[in-house]
């Protein structure tokens, strides 16, 4: 059944991870992402999961990674200053292959910046965060109904390549209440993890591969599970072995950037043969979107696209829609990390032309417009 | 023809700015129309300056925030200073309801279609300070935002259950009351324009 109800952001993730499955959450309340914790305090419990307020964030991910070992659909949410203790462990279920959500409501940074404020600059945080080479999947909502539409994705994309997903929400979506509908789990295709089924003697946890994922038991099933951060082979243990070292590494990227089609794809909005488009994500994609509207409108030929999947970077689909394109607008409320990225595509720097705003407020449909227009005449 | 409001409640933290928005938030899904709500977050909603800002749209909303308010209500003299540029720009056609009382208009700053009422003192006389957003939704409900009035009352309901709801319940009808009293007024010439766009709008929703 599709339920219509008036959320927030935060809430629309939380009742999404319900939804999707998931039955586990351990997180440190940080502002702006205090009601995702808050509201998963009561839903969890009433839902037969586990709540668990850790003393830190470094514990919530580990126990996160734990709980999902053991077989749960678990996640937890935090904002910059937790993302970043968060980073160790990140690491951890990259190379372990733990399915797990993390949603980072974005605040004003660096450092504890302004907590209550707004701001788009953890692009490159939550992918390079992080060392050690490996890919994963960062989505971003630009609507309440994405923050719940996006959330079950994580969930199922988690499940599906076995990697720690990331939601980027922003301090503005997070509180910002709008229309969404709900569906429930029901009505919702979830992915369902794939489990070891040959002969329990000599089971190889990395030894057999679907896609490049290894088919994983849980903590507990009759198939011995090892896991270690430690370079190891099929059967878990670790190994300095350089050949083993270098097929684990490049698998773990392989595994997701070969897979590209399956992630969420850019939205375009407006005129394909439009002479300046529009990138943007996240809240900022909002304002794009009113004033690529209201210039189509006055009869200027603009496009928008609008990123819902940030890494890996959508470089082929972004290359093709915006190949026609003179301009390029990148609107993003930081110094220009996802416009980094369309040069990394290949798209010439003199193209590009960005909307940086870097004063803790969201960036408004009339400063895209006057951008849009400037660059139109 | 207007079928998009954007209303900002302005005020000090307490007088229930942000549970004033979501309420009228409600009221608009409860109507079936689209609606967005957002509201200041920070220190500030323990006493100092707190808004409360709602879009009602019978249109899709693109850009859920507020630039350019077409209701504007202040309930106390800070927010003059916070909304100055709005208010003093020729070009923006935006209704200022103010508490007559306590946030009376900076003299010569504000020449547009303003609007005063008791809020403040109203909301004290029949249940305290903290129902002056109440008051205020009234006033708006009565005079322009396409609202049945039944939803707005069953969203205060929801939001306050128990005692504290008939009390703001209360609240809200002399809200309605208050602008009941303007009705009148309306057809003298401060009043033209505001009630020009009553007529433009209610046939558009009802």
């Amino acid at each position: 059944m599709t339920i219509k109800k008036l959320l927030t952001g935060n809430e629309a993730c939380a009742y999404a991870a319900v939804n999707a499955g998931a039955r586990f959450f351990a997180g440190y309340p940080i502002t702006p992402a205090t009601e995702i914790v808050e509201l998963c305090s009561k839903l969890m419990p009433s839902n037969n999961g586990v709540f668990i307020q850790m003393e830190d964030e470094i514990a919530s991910l580990a126990a996160v990674i734990g709980a999902s070992l053991g077989g749960t659909k678990a996640f937890t949410a935090t904002s910059g200053p937790g993302f970043a203790l968060m980073s160790e462990n990140i690491g951890l279920a990259a190379m372990v292959e733990v399915p797990c959500v993390i949603i980072n409501v974005q605040r004003y940074g660096p450092s504890t910046g302004i907590a209550t404020k707004f701001s788009q600059s953890d692009v490159m945080a939550v992918r390079w965060g992080s060392p050690g080479d490996h890919s994963l999947i960062v989505l971003a909502p630009s609507s309440v109904q994405d923050c719940y539409d996006l959330t079950v994705e994580a969930f199922n994309l988690s499940e599906r390549f076995r990697t720690p997903v990331i939601l980027l929400s922003d301090a503005a979506l997070a509180h910002l209440r709008e229309k969404v509908e709900i569906r429930e789990p029901g009505e919702l295709n979830l992915y369902q993890r794939k489990k070891p089924s040959g002969p329990v003697d000599g089971y190889l946890p990395y030894g057999s591969l679907h896609n490049d994922v290894p088919v994983m038991s849980n903590f507990g099933d009759k198939h011995i599970l090892r896991v270690t951060g430690l370079v190891h082979q099929a059967s878990g243990y670790s190994s300095d072995n350089p050949r083993v070292a270098e097929e684990l590494v490049q698998r773990l990227a392989r595994k997701i950037d070969n897979y590209q089609e399956e992630l969420p794809a850019p939205f375009f909005y407006g005129r394909q043969s439009a002479d300046l488009i529009v990138v943007s994500f996240g809240i900022s994609a909002r304002a794009s979107l009113e004033a690529v509207n209201t210039a189509n409108n006055e009869g200027f030929k603009t496009g928008m696209l609008e990123l819902r999947t940030i890494w890996p970077f959508p470089s082929k689909k972004v290359k093709e829609l915006c190949s026609g394109a003179k301009k390029i607008l990148v609107v993003e409320a930081n110094r220009g990390q996802v416009r980094e990225q369309l040069i990394s595509c290949g798209i010439p720097p003199e193209k590009l032309r960005g909307i940086n705003k870097q004063n803790a407020e969201v960036i408004t449909p009339s400063e895209v417009l006057s951008a849009l227009k400037e660059e139109n005449s | 023809m207007k079928n998009t409001w954007r209303i900002i409640l302005s005020g000090s933290g307490g007088q229930g700015m942000g549970v004033a928005g979501k309420i009228l938030a409600e009221a608009a899904f409860l109507q079936g129309l689209n609606t967005t709500q957002s509201q200041t977050y920070g220190a500030g909603v323990r006493g100092d300056l707190s808004q409360s800002g709602i879009i009602i749209s019978n249109e899709d909303i693109l850009f859920p925030l507020i630039e350019k308010p077409d209701l504007l209500v202040i309930l106390n003299n800070k927010s003059y200073g916070h909304f100055a540029p709005i208010l003093n720009s020729n070009g923006a056609r935006t209704i200022l309801i103010y508490d007559q009382d306590h946030a009376p208009p900076p003299k010569g700053k504000v020449n547009r279609l303003s609007y005063g009422f008791t809020v403040v003192n109203k909301a004290r006389e029949i249940y305290s300070e903290k129902g002056a957003c109440m008051v205020a939704l009234g006033i708006l409900t009565g005079l322009w935002i396409p609202l049945d009035k039944t939803n707005v009352s069953q969203a205060i309901q929801e939001a306050f259950p128990g005692k504290t709801g008939l009390q703001n319940i209360k609240c809200f009808e002399e809200g309605l009351k208050l602008a009941e009293k303007k009705h009148p007024l309306r057809t003298s010439k401060p009043f033209v324009k505001g009630r020009n766009i009553f007529i433009f709008c209610f046939p558009l929703y009802l």
